[in-house]
């Protein structure tokens, strides 16, 4: 059925799209929506995202407060289509509304609903195609000029502490944390307690150790003793990516800046990867002068 | 303080705090003797929750208040009050606990001021929570469970199969025990139409309870959402509940206890029957007439099935009924139709009808005779006739000492079984 289904919508794109291929700088195919919706559900906590397009792939970005910004990479491989006439694509999209285009038939796992997206350049709205059984939807959604996004200058080689996790056991501390804390203070060290997720809360202090030597724990290096607050509201957004996490890679740079790495399988096997940067507050230091 | 809770008593543990977390704001924290005491009371101070953890349950548990002593009275043993949620953020999913905690490690410090807990997690995870508390004196209830006459004692299930019947809007249910009969019912105390839209009643038999002494016939009336919390608490401890109890405005006692492990006592407030309330309960009562035959029914079924006591547990699902009653005036004619025959069938001379009425409570309790049950109707009659029905009270007593500050004291009046040794 599913393969009929493919011929189906195949002969109707091939139709439908012969002479306006050429046109579309970017087209691109995909035989389950879901695969791209998933992902775009663990740094959805903003309206407006911006999407990139280059030959590798997509990537799209959500920012906020100028603290926070969450990418998604949906690499070329996961679409079964993929044309671009141009170096690269850039524009701004409304992320609600691409979200509940891509789920129109309904998101849960037994339907499987076939995609084609098109953009021609600037100004033109982003063109989706989602058919399933036979029925088919257009969608036609306006992009909007691309916003400038932040440069968090996060280099591999600035990284003093990193961790790989499985995403069981941060999915776990993060669903815990208490919200009644205005941060959350990530403690990285070689020594004990390793790897500590501390909150301060109305209602007392928390603290969530893992141990490097954790079964859960699959790569551990710690240079030197690191321990940053983050605003956890700027944080809680990716909780959501935690959720559908398989692995986690929390890095932090000499700076304090924070990059949380997840790995997302999606239902093709395929991995694709959520990142989220996030600033540190300055407000650590304030209160160790004070106290 | 210092104690550890081995992984097989953490779920416990953390069930309980549960239950607390749906009675009270405030858990009261004290660390006695033989064993560790979790208190509550609610707000209107109508319920009040006690565990006491016994030492048995504890790898290791040393209380560090005895320390001193006068007259070998253990003296400032320090006590303190939590507030629910922060313990709930300790013990905030069941599942995960149950899963994966391995030991808890409980510390209070009052010198640091903090009160720790510790739980050890696979995989080498450790959650510190350190909470903070205010300290407190100690809150008792004022109960002596030993010398109320009615006590029942079941299978949580029996009464968990009761309670999923009503209705979750449901506020308050009556418990009306007879020496042959249990009744549950759903109580409602306002005149609204959509309160009395449906009315939920089931019946039990005597030979479902492990122990059933009724030494007078009584209703009480009492928050079907304390009971729930009970009973949500009794499915994880999986061992017989206990309830003794008087009459309408005595409290009301819930017992759950494993010899040298743990006991649970809550106790519930129950709404005072006032004159006004029992007639209007016979009034309810005489235009159910026909509950009368269910019961019959149920015996009838139970003789059946008298050898296996969780059948009749299940049958008497069978016997739950709900009666639309729209609006007392219509219902009337048809009530005192019913009433009638049924005083017919019970009422030996109408003298006993008018005494009933001005004494009933006492009454029933002197004799506790089978016989209530036609005099019931008798008073229901006789209130039928009068064609105004006399404003409800709805008073629920209060069975705790006037707290002088809010912060701090509540003053501890009971002989309480929770301090025997």
């Amino acid at each position: 059925m599913d393969k009929t289904n493919k011929l189906f919508f195949g002969t109707n794109m091939v139709l439908l799209t012969q002479n306006e291929e050429e046109r579309y700088a970017f087209n691109a195919n995909m035989n389950n929506a879901r695969n791209l919706s998933h992902i775009l559900k663990a740094i959805h906590f903003k309206d407006t995202a911006t999407v990139f397009v280059t030959e590798n792939g997509m990537k799209v970005t959500v920012e906020d407060a100028k603290c926070i910004q969450a990418n998604a990479f949906i690499q070329a491989q996961v679409f079964q289509d993929y044309i671009i006439r141009e170096d690269s694509i850039t524009f701004c999209i409304n992320l609600d509304i691409l979200q509940e285009c891509l789920s129109i038939f309904g998101s849960n796992p037994p339907s499987v609903t076939a995609m084609r997206m098109m953009y021609n350049g600037y100004g033109t709205p982003l063109v989706i195609t989602l058919e399933e059984d036979g029925a088919v939807t257009g969608c036609s959604i306006k992009t909007q000029e691309p916003d400038q996004t932040l440069d968090f200058e996060f280099s591999a080689a600035n990284v003093i502490n990193k961790v790989i996790m499985k995403a069981e056991c941060l999915k776990e501390a993060f669903n815990e944390l208490d919200v009644t804390s205005e941060v959350l203070q990530i403690t990285m060290s070689p020594d004990h307690p390793f790897f500590r997720l501390s909150t301060f809360g109305t209602l007392g202090q928390s603290h969530h150790d893992i141990p490097n030597t954790s079964d859960m724990v699959e790569f551990f290096e710690c240079n030197q003793t690191q321990s940053n607050r983050y605003r956890l509201s700027l944080l809680k957004p990716s909780v959501k990516a935690v959720n559908l996490a398989t692995k986690v890679c929390v890095r932090m740079d000499h700076r304090g800046f924070l990059s949380l790495q997840y790995m997302i399988k999606n239902e093709n096997g395929q991995i694709c990867f959520v990142e989220y940067y996030c600033c540190p507050d300055e407000e650590l230091e304030n209160n160790d002068n004070q106290f | 303080m210092k104690c550890i809770l081995p992984a097989v008593n953490v779920k416990l543990f953390a069930k309980a705090i549960h239950c607390l977390a749906k009675i009270g704001l405030e858990i009261y924290f004290e660390p006695l003797e033989n064993g560790l005491a979790l208190k509550t009371v609610n707000l209107s101070r109508s319920a009040y929750v006690c565990f006491l953890f016994m030492r048995s349950m504890f790898h290791v548990y040393e209380h560090g208040c005895g320390d001193v002593t006068v007259n070998g009275d253990a003296v400032d043993t320090f006590k303190c009050k939590v507030a629910v949620k922060t313990m709930l953020q300790v013990f905030k999913s069941l599942s995960s606990i149950e899963r994966s905690v391995e030991s808890c490690d409980i510390n209070l410090d009052e010198e640091e001021c903090s009160l720790v807990f510790q739980l050890k997690c696979r995989h080498g995870i450790t959650k510190t929570h350190q909470l903070t508390f205010q300290e407190c004196d100690s809150i008792q209830a004022v109960f002596a469970k030993d010398l109320l006459p009615n006590i029942l004692k079941c299978e949580h299930k029996l009464l968990s199969d009761v309670v999923v019947n009503f209705s979750p809007s449901l506020e308050e249910i009556s418990l009306c025990v007879t020496p042959c009969r249990v009744n549950m019912k759903s109580y409602t105390d306002s005149d609204d139409e959509a309160s009395l839209t449906m009315r939920t009643e089931m019946s039990l038999n005597p030979e479902e309870f492990a122990d059933f002494q009724i030494g007078v016939d009584t209703d009480v009336t009492f928050s079907l959402k304390d009971l729930r919390a009970i009973l949500a608490f009794c499915d994880v401890a999986c061992i017989p509940i206990q309830l003794f109890f008087e009459g309408g405005g005595k409290p009301l006692i819930f017992t759950v206890e494993q010899e040298n492990y743990f006991r649970a006592n809550f106790v519930l407030a129950t709404i005072a029957n006032d004159e006004f309330s029992s007639q209007r309960e016979n009034n309810v009562m005489s235009n159910t007439a026909f509950k009368t035959k269910m019961v019959n029914g149920s015996k009838n079924l139970q003789g059946k099935k008298s050898t296996t006591k969780s059948v009749g547990a299940r049958y008497s699902r069978t016997k739950q009924s709900s009666i639309n009653q729209q609006k007392t005036s219509s219902v009337l004619p048809n009530g005192s139709s019913k009433s009638t025959e049924m005083s017919n069938h019970g009422r030996t001379s109408p003298l006993n009808e008018i005494v009933e009425d001005t004494t009933r409570n006492n009454g029933g309790h002197a004799d506790g005779s089978p016989e209530i049950p036609d005099q019931n109707f008798a008073v229901g009659q006789d209130h039928i006739s009068s064609p105004v029905e006399p404003e409800y009270r709805d008073m629920r007593e209060v069975f705790f000492a006037p707290c002088q500050n809010d912060d701090h004291t509540i003053v501890v009046l009971a002989p309480d079984s929770d301090e025997e040794s």
